[in-house]
């Protein structure tokens, strides 16, 4: 037994002994500290990062965002103000974690000093974290709607380029919906951060002219049938029924929208994302003639849009949807910046600045620039779903309010005084008195 | 390294002397590459071997309750965010110091799993599936949906990692330390006497209660004793992304834990850590350069299941280990390693179904 414990030792220490030398060499060898990162310089290859979900249940648009982004460098030269710009793409499979790790990778491992990304809100939350401890990155986000990441959780080197506000386009609809007679409204929007931002917003400037929320409803994301929801509305109890849905949903909610009989009996306005190019196209007869508002109309009767169009058809052989309209800005942004600062991207403090000031007058989405609190100011269209001469649905423009800010009619600072909305606020009893308003905005004032 | 079952025999011929130098020599080298992996690469594979380290312990635990106690669950996931979501509510909204947070938060943590253990100990098989699912789920729901609390589907920032380890490569350190202490007291655990109970459980839960052990009991206490290495875990996950959100707890976290676990080896300790490293290195490295990489995973998954039940580690033992020995002239070696990896196979994926069959459901 001594003997055999005896071996085991020497067998120990003999394989032991080199491990722990093996150890101490690398330690003493490789004793690199970590650098610091550099920013992107004045001169050279710029590496650029986008960051999509093309797998997992989001990948139908993250495909188009990537395919927007793709057109953009293939229509214009990759050489902007004498520097070369070289870019890969990363797929976050539309999980934050994942989304984390390959923003990691791209900033940490390939060493690019611009990111650009992602779709998800949630996804950009953690990006938008992990941007605030990389000072010499820039973060271009062109897509993500989280209306906190203008608000009250922005981040210096994030910069929305191309990109919108969750509550914007519904914060128009509740006062037009107001004015256009209807006094009782019921809204049904998907139950997250994105449908109760939306609804917010509708149920904010609804209510301020004295408008009624008779019914809320929340329909959880994924849910796979609307049945039970749509039989809730009866066109009687209502003037008007606003529906926030993403992906599938809408597909479920406007084809049931049509079999249950309330197309013609009830007036639907959607939310952007409700009647998207990328979904109307599975919609079919059901969305033709139904209306929404959002940032993006591809029917929008302009050069700059319509050469867009024509452009992404040829190249993929669909109609662009939103996704793809807002990665291509995010290019334009970044080029135009990019030759103001001459190609000095060696202050990222300064290089953010002057894109926060930049003012595209020729984008697919129309006219854009930002706020001083980083927030997109835009036009928002109602939009109307039409058939074009090939038989396809598409959204024509009705209507255009031009140069919308996010704080809509309220002072800023009143505005970010509340929460963000959720299921707990929804702007139902706010605000109280006229001061929240900009001058001779209020409502109660101007009937 | 070692499967339990080895050094349960305790052989005293002189064979076992070159197996267990060589077992030791192994164990040795992967620490010592563990070890100074800061030094030999950058910050992100040093993060991506942080994310493999924790991860590896949310594993871990699916197994201490999968691999040894027959219990499969789905709602890990949902203890392990109970402790994220400690974590982060005890220091954004109480704004506790940071070790007082992570104490609360896994004191938390334990309270849950003990509750929602009482709710899942005496089901098992498929049933026990069925109610960790829907205590996964109840978790999810209410992350997503208590806005004033957690911040619903945006997540809650600033979950800052101790002072001391906030540079990457010593927040792997840090992570590396907490995973071995956790891993070596699973071992002693699995070892105990109360880790043989539950591999008599695992085996045959319909013979162990008339044998005189209480068997709700042994699958509360490793249901709860699991749940504190979940929260651990899932404290790791929150410090390391400086931001916890419902995409942690949801089921797919769950399953993608299950899926290390069963992908490394049910019923070795070895197992989660090679399966989370192999998860996470096809997720973020194999995935920059083939779009379609979760069909990937998918695919290597279905080939464990057909051709090594015992995962990794288990095919590891029989072909490459094995017949190592026998080479080296210990068949006797041979034999045992081939036989624990058997074992595990058969003990946890067709074990409990066939224990419900006969049983005809839950009491």
């Amino acid at each position: 037994m001594r003997h055999h414990l005896s071996m085991v030792g020497i067998g120990r220490r003999r394989l032991l002994v080199p491990a722990l030398f093996a150890v101490l060499a690398l330690t003493l060898a490789a004793c690199h500290s970590p650098g610091s990162q550099s920013s992107g310089g004045t001169s050279g290859t710029i590496k650029i990062g986008f960051i999509s979900p093309v797998t997992g249940t989001t990948a139908a648009s993250g495909i188009e965002m990537l395919n927007g982004w793709k057109l953009y460098w293939k229509l214009n030269p990759n050489t902007v103000a004498g520097r070369k710009i070289q870019w890969t793409s990363e797929d976050d499979a539309g999980d934050l974690n994942t989304g984390l790790q390959k923003a990691r990778k791209l900033v940490e491992q390939n060493g690019d000093k611009v990111l650009v990304g992602p779709l998800l809100a949630n996804v950009s939350y953690a990006i938008a974290q992990y941007l605030s401890t990389q000072p010499n990155v820039v973060g271009l986000n062109p897509v993500a709607s989280a209306d906190d990441l203008s608000q009250r959780k922005a981040v210096k080197n994030y910069v929305r380029t191309g990109g919108w506000q969750s509550s914007t386009p519904p914060q128009v609809a509740g006062d037009w919906a107001y004015q256009q007679g209807y006094r009782k409204a019921i809204t049904l929007c998907n139950d997250y951060a994105f449908g109760q931002e939306s609804c917010g917003g509708f149920i904010n400037t609804f209510t301020d002219h004295g408008g009624k929320i008779v019914k809320s409803l929340w329909s959880p994301l994924g849910t796979t049938d609307y049945s039970s929801y749509l039989a809730q509305i009866n066109p009687k109890d209502a003037d008007v029924v606003f529906i926030t849905t993403v992906g599938a949903d809408s597909v479920r909610v406007i084809k049931g929208w049509s079999q249950f009989g309330l197309k013609g009996k009830i007036p639907l306005i959607g939310q952007e994302t409700t009647l998207e190019q990328s979904l109307i196209r599975a919609m079919g007869d059901a969305a033709v003639g139904l209306q929404s508002f959002g940032h993006y109309a591809e029917g929008r009767d302009d050069p700059m849009t319509q050469s867009f169009d024509t452009a992404y058809e040829q190249e993929y052989h669909l109609i662009p949807s939103y996704y793809a309209c807002a990665a291509y800005t995010a290019g334009q942004w970044f080029s135009q910046a990019l030759t103001q600062t001459g190609g000095d991207l060696s202050n990222v403090g300064k290089f953010t600045d002057v894109l926060r000031s930049i003012k595209l007058t020729d984008s697919c989405l129309g006219p854009v620039q930002l706020d001083s609190h980083g927030g997109t100011v835009f036009n928002v269209y109602l939009r109307q779903v039409a058939k074009d001469s090939q038989g396809r649905d598409y959204n024509k423009v009705l209507k255009t309010f031009p140069n919308t800010s996010q704080f809509y009619w309220y002072k800023p600072d009143a505005f970010l005084a509340q929460p963000v909305y959720s299921r707990q606020y929804l702007g139902q009893n706010w605000p109280t008195s006229c001061d929240a308003y900009v001058t001779g905005k209020c409502p109660s004032q101007s009937q | 390294m070692n499967t339990p079952r080895l050094r349960l025999r305790r052989p005293s011929d002189p064979g076992r002397v070159l197996p267990s130098a060589l077992k030791l020599g192994g164990l040795a080298a992967v620490l010592a590459l563990l070890v100074s992996l800061p030094f030999l690469t950058g910050s992100f594979y040093v993060s991506l071997g942080t994310q493999a380290l924790y991860l590896g312990l949310f594993a871990l635990s699916i197994n201490l309750l999968a691999g040894y106690g027959g219990m499969i669950t789905l709602g890990q996931a949902g203890v392990s965010g109970i402790a994220g979501y400690g974590l982060a509510i005890f220091l954004t909204r109480f704004n506790l110091p940071l070790g007082v947070a992570m104490v609360a938060a896994l004191a938390v943590t334990v309270v849950a799993a003990a509750f929602l253990g009482l709710l899942a100990m005496r089901t098992s098989g498929v049933y026990f599936l069925m109610v960790t699912l829907a205590e996964g789920m109840v978790i999810w729901g209410i992350a997503q949906r208590w806005n004033t609390l957690t911040g619903g589907d945006n997540g809650m920032r600033g979950v800052n990692r101790p002072g001391f380890a906030a540079v990457y490569w010593k927040y792997y350190y840090f992570t590396l330390v907490v995973v071995a202490a956790c891993t070596a007291l699973i071992a002693l655990i699995v070892r105990s006497p109360f880790g043989l109970t539950l591999r008599g459980i695992r085996e045959s839960e319909g013979r162990m209660g008339p044998l005189g052990y209480n068997v709700a009991l042994h699958k509360l206490v490793a249901f709860t004793v699991a749940g504190a290495f979940a929260g651990v875990s899932g404290m790791l996950l929150a410090m390391d992304n400086n931001f916890f959100s419902p995409a942690s707890v949801h089921l797919k976290a769950s399953a993608d834990g299950l899926l290390m676990s069963i992908l490394g080896g049910m019923g070795t300790l070895t197992g989660a850590f090679v399966g989370s490293g192999v998860f996470v290195f096809i997720t973020n490295y194999v995935s920059g350069y083939i779009t379609r990489w979760p069909t990937l995973l998918g695919l290597i998954f279905v080939l464990v299941i057909l051709f090594a039940r015992d995962g990794i580690v288990g095919a590891w033992n029989r072909w490459v280990w094995a017949p190592l020995l026998r080479r080296v002239g210990q068949a006797e070696q041979a034999e045992l390693a081939e036989e624990a990896a058997r074992e595990v196979a058969s003990g946890l994926l067709s074990g409990p179904p066939a224990s419900v069959a006969t049983k005809g459901g839950p009491q």
